[in-house]
């Protein structure tokens, strides 16, 4: 299920323009989408999703044109949609709030949709708590609920908006794996604000800032646009100078100062180059277009 | 804690609670609305009771002109607005503190410092004046036209403050210490559709209907006692032959009752945080 | 269409809407009842016993299930999720609208019921559609509420116009009685104008309106860049 968007824009109320002509193929497997806040992850998901209407542009899912109300209702089909914001009916319990869903996604045998549930259940492990109230829940089971809802109608495209934020190291892990476990024979396009996450599953990514793609390929075409960009410096305690972004500052065992550096360091500074990480990639995408002052201040 | 911190807290959640509810538009919205509404049954009387009129001369009377009186012209528009105002402020405050409670703001202020009575004070007089905000304009919108129709300044200004001041900011109070902290433990529409029921029943309610209320006592929040007490008026459906001290009274008892609920409240909270 | 009329659709649709919205309007119906009982008890004179009982049925619950419709449209806890599904969001909100009005109109017969039984009279006065009496303020209350709270993202503020205007109309019954343009907006024009030459106008024209918010609500709820905003505070 190939995803493909061209000449993209959203503009809200006239006025904000969170998506600035995007061009990106999503093909199957994991897809990455990376960005600093504001970028437009959730704005670009939302219109995959059917949820926002773009103001221009031109989405394609599986080759076929998503243009009309009926077009989108098609797509919604075959969707798994977590959305970054996951609000849930609070007085239901989990095993209740999937059944409702699944009748919303058209499950309508009975039988078999309490067997999808119950499968769901067991795969996120909550099959436990399944009869507790979701107010009652944490907010990683919350998560582990919302990517169930949108397995349950075995999707062909999976969408999910920063599924790890505030989960716990280890429940981010499992959760990562459970989605490149699912990626095997469908699309999943996973937007994130932690690299790692992405390293670990994604071939592909993208990065957005400012309501555009800034950069699309394979993470190993990243890693080579930055190579050559990132340095090991040593000093005797001072910062060293330069125009470049720090991204780690470690102590010497031997005292002094070891620094992560992306970009240029000065002239005459005792500077190594380093091999980069996909990390150390994010950051000098950013700092090349200029967009994430959160990073550009350290 | 000392009463000068307490002070403080009480200021911060003012200003924090006033700019939250004054940059709602449904807010101006509402109050509008409403005002709109009220203009609407004041310019029926009020207007020609401003410039003097010809009265109809029915079944053997004769015509004749009566004067125009300022005075009754400000007081109507008094009286009108003390009938339905305090009710929408009171049906939009409804969601301020159980809005908090569900976003869960309250769990982020729960933690800072400062009583609960502090904070929920501060928040009542913030949500509260930030609603009346948009009625001082307006309300002042017209007292501006009498005057610039009628040119009496000294007449109707200070009259027009005193009636804000007397009717409609204790009204207010009232209708909001209640409005505020009662939804921390009934549901919000079904709030609302008691404070409905209410406000008809203690306040709007003709004697003639033979229903027992309480329209003619002291707890009648839409004004009679101020109006007919202190500013000599005769209010709508009710006489109630009050003296100025009655009228002082109860604007104490109106504006000291939504404070005291809002107080009782922060009691309530305080022991509820206790046992938990 | 067919998934609606599920039981088990219908018992989800229901405990997510809250049941308690549902509880309401009975809750009121009961309340009304049982004062009118009291005044039978105490003898009081059959004419006020039956405006008690119109007051329930033409005031109060049209007012709760206003605030209920209100709640109805402006409250989704599961928005974004709803947005994503084939199922059309707004069909499902129309749906919850349609079971509340009709769980209302339900306890409404039941109190027509009872007055037509008791007293006869008190009815016929507005002619034989006097049966239906109750349709009109319960639509008209109902899709204002509803369209309010999404126009204006705000439930407390919708249902803060829509209690001022009920308790206006309420005491200035005479007033809404006496313009060509108000007659068409009385609530209450049972209570207060039964035997009124108008009053078969004003009920039609109630329910058109009422109709016509409904529909309206229907086709705002297409604007989900405007829920997405969340609450207006
Ligand atoms: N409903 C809306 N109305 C107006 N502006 C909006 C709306 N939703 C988002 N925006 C604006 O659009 C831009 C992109 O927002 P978006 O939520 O898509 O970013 P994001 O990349 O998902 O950010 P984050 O990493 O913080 O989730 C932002 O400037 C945001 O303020
Ligand atoms: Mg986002």
């Amino acid at each position: 299920m190939n995803v493909t968007i061209e000449n993209l824009t959203k503009v809200y109320g006239g006025k904000v323009h969170a998506l600035n002509g995007v061009n990106l193929t999503i093909p199957n497997g994991m897809f990455g989408l990376l960005g600093p806040n504001g970028a437009g992850k959730t704005t670009l998901m939302r219109i995959l999703a059917g949820i926002l209407h773009p103001t221009s542009g031109t989405v394609r899912v599986g080759g076929r044109e998503v243009k009309s109300e009926r077009d989108r209702t098609e797509v919604k089909r075959i969707l798994g949609y977590l959305p970054q914001e996951l609000g849930m009916y609070p007085d239901l319990s989990a095993r209740e709030f999937l059944d409702y869903m699944a009748i919303l996604k058209g499950l309508d045998e009975t039988k078999a949709r309490r067997a999808r549930v119950e499968w769901l259940l067991e795969t996120v492990a909550l099959k436990d708590v399944a009869n507790r109230k979701l107010k009652t829940y944490s907010g990683g089971m919350k998560r582990r609920v919302g990517i169930a809802q949108a397995l349950l109608n075995d999707p062909k495209l999976l969408i999910v908006d920063e599924p790890t934020a505030g989960l716990d190291p280890e429940e981010r892990i499992r959760f990562r794996n459970l989605l490149s476990e699912l990626a095997g024979n469908r699309t999943v396009l996973l937007s994130t604000h932690i690299v790692e996450d992405i390293a670990q599953t994604c071939q592909q990514l993208a990065a957005m800032t400012s309501g555009r793609v800034v950069f699309s390929g394979t993470i190993i075409e990243l890693l080579a646009q930055t190579r050559g960009h990132v340095w090991l410096v040593a000093t005797p305690g001072q910062k060293p100078e330069g125009d470049f972004t720090m991204v780690a500052a470690t102590p010497l065992a031997g005292g002094g100062m070891q620094y992560r550096v992306v970009g240029q360091p000065a002239q005459g500074m005792q500077a190594t180059p380093a091999e980069p990480t996909l990390e150390d990639g994010y950051v000098w995408l950013m700092r090349e277009h200029r967009a994430a002052p959160s990073l550009a201040a350290v | 804690m000392s009463s000068m911190s307490q002070l403080a807290v009480v200021a911060g959640a003012f200003r924090y609670e006033y700019r939250m509810q004054i940059r709602r538009v449904s807010v101006w919205v509402v109050l509008g609305l409403l005002c709109l509404l009220i203009f609407g049954i004041w310019s029926l009387g009020g207007n020609a009771e401003l410039h003097g009129y010809f009265t109809s001369g029915r079944e053997g009377i004769p015509v004749h002109w009566v004067p125009p009186d300022p005075r009754s012209a400000v007081l109507d528009w008094v009286q009108f607005l003390g009938l339905f105002v305090p009710l929408g402020i009171g049906l939009v405050l409804a969601d301020r503190l159980a809005r908090d409670k569900r976003t869960r703001v309250d769990e982020l202020l729960d933690t800072a410092e400062g009583s609960p009575s502090a904070r929920l004070t501060g928040k009542f007089l913030g949500s509260t004046l930030a609603t009346l905000t948009p009625l001082l304009i307006m309300y002042f919108a017209l007292v501006a036209y009498m005057v610039q129709q009628t040119g009496q300044f000294t007449t109707i200004v200070p009259l027009a403050v005193a009636g804000f001041a007397a009717v409609l900011l204790p009204a207010a109070l009232f209708v909001a210490g209640f409005s505020v902290t009662l939804p921390l433990i009934l549901r919000v529409p079904v709030y609302q559709f008691l404070f409905t029921g209410y406000w008809f029943w203690a306040n709007l309610m003709s004697p003639k209907i033979g229903i027992p209320s309480i329209v003619g006592t002291m707890l009648n929040a839409a004004g009679p006692w101020a109006q007919e007490g202190i500013f000599n008026y005769n209010w709508t459906f009710l006489r109630l032959n009050a003296t100025p001290a009655q009228g002082y009274l109860s604007i104490a008892l109106l504006s000291g009752l939504g404070l005291a609920a809002v107080l009782g409240m922060g009691v309530y909270l305080r022991w509820q945080h206790a046992r938990r | 269409m067919s998934r609606f009329l599920r039981r088990e659709a219908l018992r989800y649709e229901v405990r997510v809407v809250g049941p308690w919205l549902f509880v309401l309007p009975l809750f009121v119906a009961v309340l009304f009842a049982i004062a009118a009982g009291m005044m039978a008890f105490k003898q009081a004179q059959h004419s006020d016993i039956s405006n008690m009982l119109m007051a329930g049925i033409e005031g109060a619950v049209p007012l709760v299930v206003g605030i209920a419709c209100a709640a109805i449209a402006s409250r989704e806890p599961a928005l974004e999720l709803q947005l994503a599904l084939p199922a059309q969001y707004r069909v499902t909100v129309l749906w919850r609208l349609v079971l509340l009005l009709a769980w209302a109109a339900l306890i409404e017969i039941a109190g027509v019921a009872v007055l037509a039984l008791a007293f006869p009279w008190a009815l016929h006065r507005a002619g034989s559609g006097y049966l239906l009496t109750w349709l009109a303020p319960l639509l008209w209350c109902g899709g204002i509420g509803a369209l309010l709270a999404l126009l204006l993202r705000n439930r407390a503020a919708a249902i803060a116009l829509l209690g001022v205007a009920w308790v206006f109309e309420l005491v200035f019954h005479g007033l809404m009685a006496s313009y060509g343009w108000t007659q068409a907006l009385d609530l209450f024009a049972t209570m207060f104008s039964a035997a009124a030459s108008f009053w078969l106008a004003n009920r039609l024209e109630l329910i058109g309106l009422g109709v016509l918010f409904l529909l309206a609500t229907w086709f705002y709820l297409r604007n989900t860049e405007w829920r997405l905003r969340g609450e207006d505070a």
